[in-house]
């Protein structure tokens, strides 16, 4: 007997949240393993500390089952609202806190084989490039991260942001310059060689 | 897959674009408790919209109730058919004389002999209940 394909699947997330307001658990399943590992990533990214991520993850999705019955289908996409709601999360921690996070380890490696040269590679790129972002200010970091990490398009990040594109190219610019700048310290270490 | 769209980037592109894949191949995962604690606040906020949404539906008796009445015409009209009903039941089990004796001519010009003689005041009913 093969199993059905399930409808749900192929749903967006703007219908599957309508369908959580309405009582489908179904719905809220799909969304919580769709979107909690892209909340996890974002969270991480702007906050270098994986427990801060978690909490932030927590409380970004809690918000947004909240927001469910409120939710309108012409609005923004839910992954655009929930970039900004996570930003905003992140952002007040850094500000309390008033230090940088400590870098922990940059998320479980894809495959396991951390030991291979090329895995190690990898790791420590994205480790460095973790310690560059964290060394950015909080906006360039947002603006950079959701640009080239999360490939979102500079209009999107106008609205994640709620600032100009030009306004967003800019930080963007300069945030490329400053990583560019920090990674390049690193890069013989890193294998690189131009 | 790579972050750049360009055909040709330059080296410091290239460079920046290296970390960024690596990055995105290397991204913080939710565990299995971080996804419990998610699911968990869902049911629980999922639970709490049905209730709040059972509070604000009216009965489903009462809003019943109003489609009909609102069908015969309001209240004014179901209390004139109660009172209707309840005139009929009691002319059924206490007919007045001149009822049966107009059953009973009815019976009888349809040529009905036997069954005329036997239709008594009120069908028997009354005296039975006496």
């Amino acid at each position: 007997m093969t199993a059905q394909p399930d409808p749900l699947q192929d749903a967006s997330d703007e219908a599957l949240l309508v369908l959580f307001a309405n009582g489908d658990g179904k719905a809220a399943a799909l969304l919580t393993s769709r979107l909690t590992p892209r909340v996890m990533a974002h969270a991480f990214r702007l906050l270098g500390n994986r427990t801060e991520a978690e909490d932030v993850t927590q409380e970004a999705m809690l918000r947004l089952w909240r927001q469910a019955p409120e939710w309108q289908q012409d609005r923004a996409k839910v992954t655009t609202w929930l970039y900004r709601v996570v930003a905003n999360l992140c952002i007040d921690r850094l500000r309390r806190a008033k230090r940088l996070a400590p870098l922990e380890a940059a998320g479980d490696p894809a495959d396991g084989s951390s030991g291979a040269p090329e895995q190690l590679q990898e790791t420590a790129r994205a480790e460095a490039l973790q310690h560059a972002l964290d060394a950015l200010p909080e906006r360039q970091r947002q603006a950079v991260v959701l640009r080239h990490i999360e490939e979102l398009g500079n209009p999107e990040i106008a609205e994640v942001m709620e600032l100009s594109i030009e306004a967003v190219e800019s930080l963007i610019a300069r945030g490329k310059r400053a990583l560019s700048a920090q990674l390049r310290g690193q890069s013989e270490e890193l294998g690189y060689s131009e | 897959m790579t972050s750049g769209k360009k055909t040709s980037k330059t080296p410091d592109e290239a460079f920046l674009d290296a970390h960024f894949d690596a990055a995105r191949r290397h991204a913080a995962k939710p565990d299995d408790a971080l996804l419990a604690r998610v699911a968990a606040d869902a049911a629980d906020v999922q639970a709490s919209i049905m209730q709040k949404m059972e509070r604000q539906r009216p009965g489903l008796s009462q809003q019943g109730i109003r489609s009909v009445l609102s069908m015969l015409g309001g209240w004014p009209a179901a209390a004139s058919l109660t009172s209707a009903a309840a005139m009929g039941l009691w002319l059924g089990i206490a007919p007045p004389n001149a009822l049966t004796l107009m059953a009973q001519d009815l019976l009888i010009d349809q040529g009905d002999t036997d069954g005329a003689t036997s239709v008594e005041s009120g069908f028997g009913l009354f005296e039975e209940m006496l």
